[in-house]
């Protein structure tokens, strides 16, 4: 089994597909985590960051707060949970944070603009390997605030700047049926200071890239058309974001952290269990919620390929 | 009378020349129905001239915004402390959509496909509208043949 597999974070727990809000209480609660793809992933938006700038990050001035709260957050649990690899000193209003990882040394005065290059939370974001979402907890909703943001999967940081929780949901199929993602928001809203709940959500990408952002949807998009039973295996991936939802106890405004993990299907298809899981949930997709996650156009071709895998294995349907 | 602003004792109605005829008809309107109405005409609409207006309001206003580009004054308005339900805008202006490849923003007359006039891209507008960018969210239309091959 590769490191890959060993780490990726399986969402299925049924053999059916259920959209549900299926968070968990983390304990401790964390907001970011290593994995062995730290320094490559961490390089990769690095890059993303200096060729697209204005595509990866954006922040209202009014997240300011909130921003430096996050990046002293991010550090302390760096440097707390992962002390072999990180570690932080501090002198009065003056730190010091090292990433050993990648040998390297930030040293700041807190809410100090003139002492970092970068916006705070683009600072933060560029040591760990999620995306950074600071959603500002507002009296008449949450509302999207900052974000840095290399990783989205067919999402546009930009367009949704400044939108409020429930209007950036508005295309996922079924999101009003029974009040839900009012209910969602309410959730949120109840989190309690230096509280962090987690969920898997799970899509379907072409390619192994990390980075499927709305503004090259033009270019990696039509890769969907190229998707036979034949190569089904290489091409296909199964994404999984982890997402975390840690409020902030200082500005109470809500950090949202998205860590994107990839998976080819060949590997994917190796593990009995999930192969069946994989295949049952696909299977009972409700048509909207295909079309939404971009499976539609290969999904015939998809499921040939894993009724062979499944044949193949002996693996009853 | 748009709807929503019976609540209002005092409105704000900011201008700019092109739409001041209209803005005229709104005022008399208004104060025909007992409002108390401070008008505000601009040869364009000025986000700095604007904030200063919106800034030295006392607080439970209404704001009317007539004219082209009135996004910049709505955004001084939010942050001097407007709520959204106090700003109306004036509801002739064409639609806009966002492009979801370069971020230009077209002003379109219809809800079928165009053409992003900065990046060229044929786009169909979608129903996810951002009252921040005033603007629904565009969508790239592929071909047939796109990717094949």
């Amino acid at each position: 089994m590769s490191n890959s597999s060993k780490e990726f974070p399986f969402p299925f727990t049924k053999d059916s597909y259920a959209y549900s809000n299926n968070s968990i209480l983390l304990d401790p609660a964390r907001s970011v985590a290593v994995s062995s793809h730290y320094i490559e992933e961490v390089k990769l938006k690095r890059n993303l960051l200096n060729q697209n700038h204005e595509r990866c990050f954006r922040a209202l001035p009014l997240s300011l707060e909130a921003q430096w709260e996050v990046l002293l957050l991010v550090f302390k649990e760096l440097s707390t949970c992962e002390p072999q690899y990180f570690t932080l000193e501090q002198r009065g209003n003056a730190y010091q944070f090292t990433n050993h990882l990648l040998r390297e040394v930030e040293s700041f005065s807190f809410k100090d603009s003139s002492s970092i290059e970068v916006e705070p939370l683009d600072l933060a974001g560029r040591h760990v390997q999620e995306d950074l979402i600071i959603m500002g907890d507002r009296h008449d909703g949450l509302f999207l605030e900052a974000g840095q943001l290399c990783f989205p999967s067919n999402w546009s940081l930009t367009f949704v700047l400044g939108m409020e929780f429930k209007a950036i949901h508005t295309p996922v199929p079924g999101i009003t049926d029974n009040r839900f993602i009012e209910k969602v928001e309410r959730f949120i809203t109840r989190i309690r200071p230096n509280s962090a709940w987690e969920r898997k959500n799970w899509s379907v990408t072409i390619t192994n890239k990390l980075d499927t952002p709305l503004e090259t949807y033009s270019d990696w998009g039509k890769l969907r058309y190229n998707v036979t039973e034949a190569n089904a295996g290489e091409l296909v991936n199964l994404r999984v974001e982890v997402q975390r939802l840690y409020r902030l106890p200082v500005t109470n405004d809500i950090l949202f952290s998205i860590h994107t993990y990839l998976l080819p299907l060949n590997e994917l298809i190796s593990n009995d269990e999930w192969l069946k899981k994989f295949y049952t949930n696909v299977k009972t997709l409700p048509k909207e919620i295909a079309d939404y996650k971009g499976i539609s156009l290969y999904k015939r071709e998809l499921m040939t390929f894993l009724e062979r895998a499944l044949t193949q294995r002996k693996i009853e349907r | 009378m748009k709807e929503g602003l019976e609540k209002y004792r005092h409105v704000l109605v900011i201008t700019d020349k092109k739409h001041e005829e209209k803005a005229l008809r709104m005022q008399r309107e208004l104060q025909n129905r007992g409002k108390s109405v401070q008008l505000e005409v601009m040869a364009s609409l000025d986000v700095l001239i604007g904030k200063e207006l919106v800034s030295n309001q006392p607080i439970g206003r209404g704001l009317i915004i007539f004219g082209e580009g009135t996004l910049g004054i709505e955004r001084v308005a939010v942050s001097a402390g407007y709520s959204r339900d106090d700003i109306f805008i004036d509801s002739s202006q064409e639609s806009r959509a966002f492009c979801s490849q370069c971020h230009h923003i077209t002003i379109i007359g219809s809800d079928e496909s165009f053409i992003c006039e900065n990046c060229l891209q044929q786009l169909e507008p979608s129903e996810h509208y951002s009252t921040y960018h005033r603007a629904s969210l565009a969508y790239p239309v592929f071909k047939e043949t796109d990717g094949k091959g």
